[in-house]
């Protein structure tokens, strides 16, 4: 169901549940602020037809949600780490194949 | 000079390829440095360690590689198109469970970032092939 | 990480959907963005397709990538209008924020940037 790197093999197996499963392997737990981050990732790749790199992540979080919630830092204490990878992890999306 | 090379025809379509070595050897040869080539698109079938071609065609694998000793140049493939066309190496092939690594050891995978690197740090960058 | 500033331009050639070198290209794009390299993007030959809205496709979207494109601050796209003309196509067929570039301008335009990649 996943792969080496705990992405999941079939996006369209994605649930809320799911996420909560692969959130825990990654020592998540999530709060709304989580999930809201994860509803924006999901509608940025039914948009755009692509997991966003960290520059995209951060203005589409400061043109959706305000530039409060758009900054690195914030992305990061909720993401540790790679907030866009982590959390296109959890929201279901494919691994970011332009590998960057 | 520092030149660079982006490589998208394969080895057997049309002679893009070959014009590109042909390029690259004639530049080393002039006393230019090309320290990567890379191998993007169909590019990445010339880093195909199974092709075997007949013994009164050119290894066109074999001279990329006899190329890439005498720069010294480095020979990059892209990883997801190479993933993409079946040419993994070691490493992916046992990670992604398949029979055997077919890329020849003399190349890398990279991700795009290090011809974006390369645009930015020689002086030429050439395109090869459509 | 920054890396030398070099002005590079991205010629977009393919269509986009006979193969894969139009998402190539774009990649390449992207690639640059999260790198933070100057580049601009120019669209010419065949590659002019890929500016036609409303894009109805299967598989992955050009059009979709192109929107992505403000997110990775490439703001202004331009196209040659010498090739649009001969595919009798005008500026307005295609999406916003194209600048056109007409066969006496595209010279100069050229000449501008350090690199030229074409895809």
């Amino acid at each position: 169901m996943f792969d080496d790197e705990g992405f999941l093999q079939d996006p369209n197996r994605w649930s809320p549940a799911l996420a909560k499963e692969v959130a825990a392997r990654e020592s998540l737990v999530l709060t709304a602020e989580h999930w809201e981050i994860i509803t924006l990732l999901r509608n940025y790749y039914q948009r755009f037809d692509a997991s966003p790199a960290m520059r995209a992540l951060v203005k589409y979080s400061s043109q959706e949600l305000g530039p409060e919630k758009g900054r690195s830092i914030y992305l990061l204490s909720l993401f540790p780490g790679s907030p866009a990878r982590l959390g296109s992890k959890i929201a279901g999306l494919p691994k970011p194949h332009n590998c960057l | 000079m520092k030149i660079s090379l982006l490589v998208l025809g394969s080895p057997l379509a049309g002679a893009s390829a070959d014009s590109a070595y042909h390029y690259a050897d004639a530049a080393l040869r002039a006393g230019h440095e090309i320290p990567g080539i890379f191998f993007y698109h169909e590019g990445v079938y010339h880093g195909n360690a199974f092709s075997a071609p007949a013994q009164d065609e050119t290894d066109r694998v074999e001279r990329w590689v006899e190329l890439s000793r005498r720069g010294p140049s480095e020979l990059v493939l892209c990883v997801a198109s190479a993933l993409r066309r079946g040419i993994l190496d070691q490493a992916e092939s046992s990670r992604r469970s398949r029979a055997a690594g077919n890329m020849h050891p003399a190349f890398n995978l990279a991700g795009l970032g290090l011809l974006v690197a390369a645009a930015g740090e020689c002086d030429r960058l050439l395109t090869f092939g459509t | 990480m920054t890396l030398p500033g070099k002005r590079l331009l991205l010629i977009c050639r393919h269509s986009p959907y006979a193969g894969q070198l139009s998402h190539g290209a774009l990649d390449f794009a992207l690639a640059a963005s999260v790198f933070e390299q100057d580049l601009t993007l120019l669209f010419m030959d065949e590659g002019v397709w890929q500016l036609l809205p409303n894009q109805q496709v299967d598989g992955k979207s050009i059009e979709k990538t192109l929107d992505s494109l403000p997110l990775y601050d490439f703001e202004e796209l331009h196209v040659d209008l010498g090739s649009l003309h001969s595919r009798h196509l005008s500026i307005t067929d295609l999406r916003g924020s194209v600048t056109p570039l007409s066969a006496a301008e595209l010279p100069a335009f050229l000449d501008s940037f350090d690199q030229l990649i074409s895809c």
